[in-house]
C-alpha cells in the first residue's frame, strides 16, 4: 500500500488510485465507528414510542382541557385543580396508606421468610415451587379468586367463624375492612417476590465469611447485623424500590375487587385517574394526576437510594 | 499453657469418610503441620478443632478439657482461611479489629491494640484502605492480623499462602514463624507443599486418604518414612521407587535386571536379610551420577536434562526402570548418553511391595544416617 512519502513518486494513475483506496478506507473507518450508534436505532426509536412519546403526550394532555368543541390549553390549571379535588387527596392518603402496610409487611414477612428458608431444611425445593405461584398468577386472576374469596359466606367468612361468631365480615364491601382486604391481596401476592430476592441474596453470603465471623466470636445477632445486612444492602434497596414503585401504581387488584369503594375506601391514585379519564371524561385532569404520580415515585426512589447510601455506606 | 489432644477423632459425610483414627497431640507452643495431598482431611482435621465441623465420633481437648461440644465462640480458636474469608464491605481497621469490637473492647483499648497489630506486621500505612483494593499479600497480612490481635489459645490456619506468589510465600513463611515463636501460641497449619512443611514446622503430621501416616519432626518424616507413602510425599524430586529381588545383598531391577544390578554394603544388607522381593526406595540426591563406566553402578541412557542452576535433574532411564537423579551441574551429559549411577548405600529404603511399610527398624537407619550424612539428622 502506498504511504504519503512514496505517493510522490509513484505514476498519477497510482496516485489516483491510492486516493480512492484511503476514501474508501476513511468512510469504511467511518462507519466502523458509528456503525455502534446505527445498530441502536430500532431499540431507541421502540424506546420513545413506547415510552417517551405517551410520557410527552400525558405532558400535553395535562396543560389542556377537554371541552365539546375540542381542546384548549389552560397551562397549569389542571394541576391547581388537582389540589382542591377531594377525591385526588383522598386518594392520594388510600395510596399511602395501601403502600406503607403493603410493602412494610411484604418485606418483614418476606426477610422472615427467606432467614427460615436459608436454614437448611428439608424440601425446600418444594416450598421454592409453591412459593412462586402467586407471582405467576395475573393480577387480574388474583383478584377474581380473592373476590370469590371474600364474598359474604366465602373462604375467608368461613375461616374467620370462630371470631366473628358466624357474622360476615364484609371484607370488601364494609369501609372500615375493604383497605386491608385489598392489601392483604398483595401481600399474599408479593411476599413471594421478597422472600425470592432476599433468599438468593442470603444464599450469596459466603460460607466462609460467616464461619470467619462465628472464629471471631460474633454472636448470632452481631453476624446477622454485620456480615449478612451489609451482604443484603443493595437487594433490600432494590427490593424496596420496585415494591414501593408497584405498589404505588396499583389498580387492576382494586379494580377487579372494589373498584376503589366502598365510597372511596380503596380508591388508589391509579383508580381516581381511571375514574377521571373515562367516567368523568377529565383527560387533563387525569393527565395531570398521572404526571404528578411519575413525579411522586421518581422523588421516592431516588431519595430511597440516597438514604440507603447514607445509612449503609457505600 | 495450651496443648491440643485428638482422640481417635473421625468425621463422615454420609458414606464418604473424611477423617478416621485421628490421634494427635500438640505441646504448648509448638507449631504443627498437617501436610497431605488434596482431599486427604486436613482442613476437616483443622474445621473438627475450630468447632465449624462436628466429628462424627471421638473427642477433641484443649488443655485436658472435653471441648468436642462447646460452641466455636467459646473456644478462643483464631483461624486464618486459604482464601483469607475478610469483611469485604469493612476497611483493613475495622477487619483487625472485629474480635475485638464483638468482644465489647473499649474503643480507645481497641485502636491502640490494632494500631499494634498493624505495626508488628508493618501494615500501618494499609489500615484505612478498603479490603478490595489491596494485593494478596496485604490481605494475608489483615487477615494474620484479625487472627493475632485477641491472642488467641490456639492458632489454626489452613494454607494461608496458597494463594501468594513464590517470592511472596517465602517472605510470609518466615515472618508467620517469627510471630508464632514470638507470641509463642500453639498452632496448627495446614499444607500440602511439603517444602513449606519442613521449613516451618516443629512437628509434621503426614495425612493420606483420611489417616495420620506418620507424626515427626520434618528429619524423621524425611530421613526415616514410616511407609512408601510418606517417603514419595516428602522430598523434592519425589523418591524414586524400584521394585527389585533380592538375595545376599545382591539387589536386581525386576523390570531391568541386567542394567539394574548392584551389591549393597553388609550393613545395609543386614536390614534386608529374610526380604526376597520388594520395593527399594532411593532419592534422587542420593545417586551419584558418572559418565564412564564405573563398579557396582546401575547402567541407564540419559533422557532429559532439567537445568535448576547449581544443579540438574537428570532423567534416566535403566531399562524399563525410569529414574529421577539430581547431579551437579558440572556434569556434562544429554539425551542419549549412557552413564553410571552408584548408590548410597545407607540412604536406601526398603519397603514392603504389598503393606508398603518400610523394612528395618528406624534405630539403625538413625545409626547409618548419622555416619554417613553430613548434615546428620538430629532426633
Ligand atoms: N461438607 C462436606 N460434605 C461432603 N464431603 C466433604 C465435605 N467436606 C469435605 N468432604 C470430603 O472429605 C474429604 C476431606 O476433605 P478436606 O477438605 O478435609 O480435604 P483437604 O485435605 O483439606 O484437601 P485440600 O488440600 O484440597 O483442601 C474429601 O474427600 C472431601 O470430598
Ligand atoms: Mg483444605
Amino acid at each position: 500500500m502506498a504511504t504519503d512519502t512514496d505517493s510522490e513518486t509513484v505514476t498519477p494513475d497510482v496516485a489516483q488510485f491510492s486516493t480512492d483506496t484511503s476514501s474508501r478506507e476513511e468512510a469504511l473507518l467511518w462507519v466502523d465507528d458509528h456503525l455502534k450508534w446505527l445498530m441502536t436505532i430500532p431499540a431507541v426509536l421502540i424506546l420513545f414510542s413506547l415510552t417517551f412519546y405517551p410520557l410527552l403526550r400525558a405532558l400535553q394532555f395535562s396543560t389542556q382541557s377537554y371541552l365539546p368543541t375540542g381542546t384548549v390549553f389552560v397551562g397549569v390549571e389542571n394541576y391547581v385543580q388537582l389540589l382542591s379535588d377531594g377525591a385526588f387527596l383522598n386518594s392520594l392518603v388510600v395510596t399511602a396508606k395501601f403502600v406503607g402496610i403493603a410493602v412494610g409487611v411484604e418485606f418483614i414477612l418476606g426477610f422472615a421468610m427467606a432467614l427460615v428458608l436459608n436454614k437448611k431444611i428439608k424440601v425446600r425445593g418444594l416450598w421454592q415451587t409453591l412459593i412462586l405461584i402467586p407471582m405467576i398468577l395475573s393480577p387480574t386472576v388474583i383478584g377474581l379468586i380473592w373476590r370469590l374469596m371474600y364474598a359474604p359466606n366465602g373462604l375467608l367468612d368461613f375461616i374467620a367463624a370462630p371470631l366473628t361468631g358466624g357474622a360476615n365480615v364484609g371484607w370488601i364491601s364494609e369501609t372500615s375492612v375493604a383497605l386491608y382486604s385489598v392489601i392483604l391481596t398483595d401481600i399474599w401476592q408479593w411476599t413471594p417476590l421478597v422472600v425470592l430476592v432476599l433468599f438468593a441474596g442470603l444464599q450469596s453470603v459466603p460460607d466462609d465469611i460467616s464461619e470467619a465471623a462465628v472464629m471471631d466470636g460474633a454472636s448470632r445477632r452481631q453476624r446477622f447485623m454485620h456480615i449478612t445486612l451489609p451482604y443484603l444492602k443493595s437487594l433490600i434497596v432494590l427490593i424496596l424500590i420496585i415494591r414501593l414503585v408497584d405498589a404505588l401504581r396499583v389498580f387492576a387488584k382494586v379494580f377487579i375487587l372494589t373498584r376503589g369503594g366502598p365510597s372511596d375506601a380503596t380508591n388508589v391514585i391509579s383508580m381516581e385517574m381511571y375514574r377521571t379519564a373515562f367516567r368523568f371524561n377529565n383527560f387533563g385532569e387525569a393527565s395531570a394526576m398521572a404526571v404528578s404520580l411519575l413525579v411522586l415515585v421518581l422523588i421516592l426512589a431516588m431519595s430511597f437510594v440516597n438514604i440507603a447510601n447514607v445509612e449503609f455506606g457505600s | 499453657m495450651v496443648t491440643v489432644e485428638y482422640e481417635s477423632v473421625k468425621k463422615a459425610y454420609g458414606e464418604t469418610i473424611a477423617i478416621e483414627d485421628i490421634d494427635l497431640e500438640v505441646d504448648d507452643g509448638e507449631f504443627t503441620i498437617l501436610l497431605g495431598p488434596s482431599g486427604c482431611g486436613k482442613t476437616t482435621t483443622l474445621r473438627c478443632l475450630a468447632g465449624l465441623t462436628e466429628p462424627t465420633s471421638g473427642t477433641i481437648t484443649l488443655d485436658g478439657h472435653d471441648v468436642t461440644n462447646v460452641h466455636p465462640k467459646n473456644r478462643n480458636i483464631a483461624m486464618v482461611f486459604q482464601n483469607f474469608a475478610l469483611y469485604p464491605h469493612m476497611t483493613v481497621r475495622e477487619n483487625i479489629g472485629y474480635p475485638l469490637k464483638v468482644a465489647d473492647v473499649g474503643k480507645e483499648e481497641r485502636e491502640n491494640r490494632i494500631e499494634q497489630v498493624a505495626e508488628t506486621l508493618e501494615i500501618p500505612e494499609l489500615l484505612d484502605r478498603d479490603i478490595a483494593n489491596l494485593s494478596g499479600g496485604q490481605q494475608q497480612r489483615v487477615a494474620l492480623g484479625r487472627a493475632i490481635i485477641r491472642r488467641p489459645a490456639v492458632f489454626l490456619m489452613d494454607e494461608p499462602l496458597a494463594n501468594l506468589d513464590a517470592k511472596l510465600k517465602i517472605s510470609m513463611r518466615s515472618r508467620i514463624k517469627v510471630l508464632q515463636r514470638e507470641m509463642d501460641i500453639t498452632t496448627l497449619y495446614v499444607t500440602h507443599d511439603q517444602e513449606e512443611a519442613m521449613s516451618l514446622g516443629d512437628k509434621l503430621v503426614v495425612m493420606d486418604k483420611g489417616h495420620i501416616q506418620q507424626i515427626g519432626t520434618p528429619d524423621e518424616v524425611y530421613h526415616q518414612p514410616v511407609n512408601q507413602f510418606v517417603a514419595g510425599f516428602i522430598g523434592s524430586p519425589s523418591m524414586n521407587f524400584v521394585e527389585v529381588s533380592h538375595s545376599d545383598g545382591q539387589i536386581q531391577a525386576e523390570n531391568a535386571p541386567e542394567d539394574f544390578d548392584v551389591t549393597l554394603d553388609d550393613a545395609v544388607v543386614k536390614r534386608y536379610s529374610g526380604t526376597d522381593e520388594m520395593t527399594l526406595g532411593v532419592r534422587p540426591q542420593y545417586f551419584s551420577i558418572h559418565t564412564e563406566e564405573t563398579a557396582n553402578a546401575v547402567e541407564a541412557e540419559v533422557e532429559v536434562t532439567e537445568p535448576q542452576g547449581d544443579e540438574q535433574i537428570v532423567e534416566v532411564a535403566a531399562g524399563d526402570v525410569s529414574l529421577t537423579v539430581v547431579a551437579p551441574s558440572t556434569i556434562d551429559t544429554t539425551r542419549g548418553d549412557t552413564v553410571w549411577l552408584t548408590l548410597e548405600d545407607e540412604l536406601v529404603h526398603g519397603f514392603d511391595p504389598e503393606t508398603g511399610d518400610r523394612i528395618g527398624d528406624p534405630e539403625e537407619m538413625v545409626a547409618t544416617t548419622r555416619a554417613s550424612s553430613s548434615a546428620g539428622s538430629q532426633s
